[in-house]
């Protein structure tokens, strides 16, 4: 995969949004990605690039929002970031696009209470039926 | 080309005749390999006390209690522990170290607690080593 | 004719671990199926957010029993990058050579569940026994069967001297013999092949859109596999092949998998061969500065992928883990479908799933 040409295209697809882009280790590039702006960029990355391996999708709460990463990888990596404000935790679901990510999104939905529209199978998958404790990953509750 | 009989056959015949391998304990001696992860044990005198193995064990199986420089006990808790070796690793003088006795099972939990250290100003002598009780 | 439901799990659903189907059959054969998870989610990833890098190593190896070392290696790899330390090539060799007898003891290990559970016992006691081979070198290593502890932050642990390692490729040879048979069994018993073969078929479609990784994937003919595609020492420097197979179907899998395994035993012999001289380890402080990293690793069941953000203290401000075994787990319905109750052991044995993996 040509990360920088990758790079390039979501920059020139979203020009009136700040597409930044940064080098992580090991050998990854993360690219913050408006919210909105998610099921173009996925898209766009299946036609252009034919870049179709989600490795998986990963939910922080990082105690001044919701970050959720999708991380792809073609011989790169390569992570879209996009980044929800606690009064606006939902995001549209990727798995009409890619089947794979059902159990990913199935696992932020209920350790993050992040609502994902349009998922197929939303049930809690990990944690018991009973749980009543709040979603685990979240900055609020707290560890038993 | 009907080969399948043949990868089964000579296995057959080198098995046939094999004593079985099952190793005969307790009524038989039991060796473990050098390295092998068991019971946690010291060298007291080396021990400072410095609590580098309590912050580094994952599984809250040593507990140091600690009045000053001279006078500290460390506490080995062998149903926490999870034999990984950390404490060894983590100790600068040399002290900590996992022998390889298997630790076996036993009725009374609170049995298996052990003083590993116990220091005491210099009156007498510093009491150091295990007492292992039944 | 009526549709009746019937649960395979969670307890004892021919695996070692639980693991929920609830499939709807008419008459023999398998209409739907629906999976459920969960039984054993011991919130580890919360877990390691509590505790210091140093303590979470025994508790990131506990997440799984079989690949053990493979999840501290990319963890530690992980932490690594993040302090910005240079693990020495002897410590880095040391840690391919326990990845590659872990893929062995896995393989085997695989082959003999899949054949018990296909009722050829003769393979499953043949294979645990040659297993024990593995096993016995692993804990004259590291000091533990299953639970390895050989990775600390900053490289490893335990050391190899030439006796030993004479010793090792002695009992190597021993067992790439039995592996060799084992080999023949596969592709030219009758009975075998007549219960994979054409059971449980991915297209390398599928695997395209279920983003599947692994042995899985390469019996399906996509041709991945991390240790080629993400070269890092000591794999750049060592002869091997990628294993890959177009049938698609449980019998691809199992010669993909055996076949592996006598490519791990030739990439343990090179290891040893070329092992070189110096210190195993360096010393790695207690905090790790901000950043962020990800981590990925070939498994023997494919990819595993960390993800390890540090906020400038000793504890992790978050720890996510995605495992092979959950990307198997989504195409389960997909082979079911179609599948009759007697090949339904078969499918589910052949992706060779790790439940505690996929619960973390």
């Amino acid at each position: 995969m040509d990360v920088a040409a990758v790079v390039q295209a979501l920059q020139a697809a979203f020009p009136d949004c700040d597409v930044a882009a940064r080098a992580v280790s090991i050998d990854d590039t993360f690219v913050t990605l408006p919210v909105g702006a998610l099921r173009t960029a996925i898209e766009l990355l299946h036609e252009r690039f034919d870049l179709y391996h989600l490795s998986t999708i990963t939910g922080i709460d990082t105690g001044e929002a919701v970050e959720i990463l999708y991380h792809f990888w073609d011989r790169r990596g390569l992570t879209l970031r996009i980044v929800l404000p606690y009064d606006a935790l939902h995001v549209a679901s990727v798995t009409d696009l890619i089947p794979g990510a059902a159990f990913y999104e199935r696992e932020i939905i209920e350790m993050l209470d992040v609502m994902v529209e349009g998922h197929p199978d939303p049930r809690p998958m990990l944690l018991p039926d009973d749980w009543d404790e709040g979603a685990p990953l979240r900055k609020q509750t707290e560890a038993v | 080309m009907p080969r399948y009989n043949w990868p089964l056959l000579p296995e057959i015949l080198r098995t046939l005749f094999n004593r079985p391998i099952t190793v005969q304990y307790p009524f038989g001696p039991l060796e473990m390999p050098e390295r092998y992860r068991g019971r946690v044990d010291i060298q007291a005198e080396k021990c400072r006390g410095c609590g580098l193995c309590v912050r580094d064990c994952p599984a809250s199986a040593l507990e140091l209690e600690r009045v000053d420089k001279e006078t500290f006990r460390l506490i080995y808790h062998p149903d926490r522990c999870a034999y990984c070796g950390q404490c060894e690793e983590s100790c600068r003088f040399d002290s900590i170290y996992l022998t390889n006795d298997f630790v076996p099972g036993t009725p009374h939990r609170e049995n298996l607690t052990t003083v590993l250290v116990d220091r005491k100003p210099e009156e007498g002598e510093e009491s150091g080593g295990d007492d292992e009780p039944a | 004719m009526t549709r009746v439901t019937i649960p395979i799990g969670p307890q004892h659903p021919l695996l070692k671990e639980p693991l929920s189907f609830l499939l709807t059959v008419e008459g023999e054969e398998v209409m739907e199926s629906v999976l459920r998870l969960g039984y054993v989610h011991r919130g580890i990833e919360r877990l390691c957010q509590e505790r210091t890098y140093v303590q979470n190593i025994p508790l990131i190896e506990r997440v799984c029993g079989i690949c053990s070392h493979v999840h501290t290696t990319t963890y530690c790899q992980g932490v690594e990058a993040l302090s910005g330390l240079e693990v020495p090539p002897r410590g880095l060799y040391l840690r391919a050579l326990m990845c590659e007898m872990e893929r062995i003891h896995s393989h085997l290990l695989w082959l003999g569940v899949l054949s018990k559970n296909m009722g050829f016992d003769t393979i499953f006691m043949y294979a645990w026994r040659d297993r024990e081979i593995v096993l016995d070198i692993m804990e004259e290593l590291s000091g533990g069967r299953v639970s390895h502890a050989v990775n600390v932050v900053g490289g490893v642990r335990i050391d190899l001297d030439e006796e030993h390692a004479r010793s090792i490729l002695t009992r190597f040879d021993v067992l790439e013999q039995q592996v060799e048979r084992a080999l023949e069994l596969i592709e030219y018993e009758p009975t075998l092949m007549a219960r994979t073969q054409g059971v449980g078929i991915l297209s390398p479609e599928q695997v395209r859109r279920y983003c599947v990784v692994g042995p899985v994937a390469r019996a399906s003919g996509v041709d991945i596999d991390l240790r080629r595609d993400l070269p890092r020492p000591p794999y750049d420097r060592l002869e091997f092949k990628v294993i890959t197979h177009p049938a698609g179907d449980v019998w691809a899998r199992t010669l993909v998998r055996v076949r592996e395994t006598r490519e791990s035993l030739h990439l343990c012999r090179q290891i040893i061969a070329q092992l070189p001289d110096g210190p195993t380890s360096v010393t790695a402080k207690r905090r790790v500065p901000e950043g962020e990293v990800v981590s990925r690793s070939e498994a023997p069941r494919g990819e595993v992928i960390y993800y390890i953000r540090s906020d400038d203290s000793d504890k992790p401000a978050r720890l996510k883990i995605r495992t092979p075994t959950m990307t198997a787990l989504i195409t389960l319905p997909d082979q079911l479908r179609g599948a009759t109750m007697a090949d339904v052991p078969v499918v589910l044995s052949g992706v060779d799933l790790c439940i505690a993996c996929a619960d973390r």
